[in-house]
């Protein structure tokens, strides 16, 4: 049977490919070249992401993962997510590899929210490479230190919504 | 001169896809080995089993999530979506923003262009922090590109449920603290 996310994938595919078609301008090739593009980048990535994150899975210990950043330990996996996020420095395959290991192997949700909202706010080799210079230091200053709460008030929301 | 540039960076984008290639690799032939270390063949066997139910599972995901990124990419005209944004006012500006930020095809060097140009245009701190957070937290790329894939529909969907707001509250934060507009300080 075919699950919801795919479900969803394929009516936004079938909607987008026939406003594409309506367009009549190419739109469609063009997004045909794109997608060859991509998945000449990501899929080989995303395999060995899989390969890896299976071995991940039987090597890391799950009571430990469970006992730290379970559901049962309260509060506290929110900000061991949410510190750990903000210092991954890599791109979304090293990040969400390290989240979907975690999360296998018993993580709560809220950690991982906290972990992933983190990482994409706060990316560290996003902001030495691109935000420091295109954006500015001032800039740059001021969105760390108002999105500073977000990763943790994203978790307490996760935990509130799969606590109730 | 420009597309003797663009010449100069292709070979240096491949190698640094290769070497990212040979990394994630390195990255399995590693874990292979401490499972079989640590579990012997049974983990060893237990691990490709979930690799083969993961991998079955993502690979119509990915391929789907693909297909809507570049049909996404194609569609969406970011100078146009810059404009609505301009004629909007108050909240409508602030949604707006964060629908922009969440649907910018491409990655950083797109949404930084646009985010210069929203500061430079005079929308100020409470649109270009609320449009740059929800590029880097909601953009929908990444979610049907690795977080739908990976963590699955359920923990997306949470992540946008408890998240969907918090850039606008970032930008509202932004300009009530440190004002609507910013100095000329900018590079």
């Amino acid at each position: 049977m075919m699950s919801p996310s795919l479900l969803l994938l394929l009516v936004l595919l079938i909607f987008l490919g026939y406003k594409a078609r309506q367009r009549n301008d190419g739109a469609l090739s063009r997004a045909y070249d794109r997608f060859k593009q991509q998945v000449i980048q990501f899929l080989p990535r995303m395999i060995l992401v899989v390969i890896g994150t299976g071995f991940l899975l039987q090597i890391i210990p799950t009571e430990v993962i469970s006992e730290h950043l379970g559901k049962d330990a309260g509060w506290a996996p929110i900000f061991y997510g949410g510190f750990a996020g903000m210092l991954v420095p890599a791109g979304p395959a090293v990040a969400f590899t390290t989240a979907a290991t975690l999360a296998g192997s018993g993580a709560a949700p809220a950690a991982m929210v906290a972990f992933i909202t983190a990482w994409s706010i706060f990316a560290i080799h996003r902001i030495l490479i691109y935000e420091a210079h295109l954006a500015g230091p001032r800039f740059l200053m001021i969105r760390c230190a108002v999105a500073a709460p977000i990763p943790f008030i994203a978790g307490f929301i996760t935990h509130l919504i799969t606590n109730l | 001169m420009a597309k003797k540039s663009n010449d100069a960076k292709k070979p240096k984008r491949s190698k640094k896809k290769l070497i990212e290639l040979v990394a994630y690799s390195l990255f399995c032939v590693a874990g292979a080995f401490y499972c079989y270390h640590l579990k012997g063949v049974d983990g060893f066997v237990a691990a490709l089993a979930i690799q083969e139910n993961m991998l079955l599972g993502m690979l119509p995901r990915i391929i789907m999530a693909l297909g809507v990124a570049s049909l996404l990419w194609v569609l969406l005209d970011p100078e146009k979506l810059k404009t609505t944004i301009q004629k909007r006012k108050g909240w409508v500006k602030v949604a707006y923003a964060t629908i922009l930020g969440a649907v910018t095809p491409g990655g950083p060097s797109s949404s930084f262009s646009i985010l210069n140009m929203f500061l430079n245009s005079g929308l100020g701190y409470l649109i270009g922090i609320t449009y740059i957070t929800a590029w880097s937290m909601l953009g929908v790329q990444r979610i049907l590109i690795w977080d739908i894939p990976l963590m699955g529909t359920e923990q997306a969907g949470l992540r946008f449920l408890s998240g969907f707001w918090l850039p606008a509250f970032a930008g509202l934060m932004a300009a009530w603290m440190f004002g609507k507009n910013e100095g000329k300080d900018r590079p």
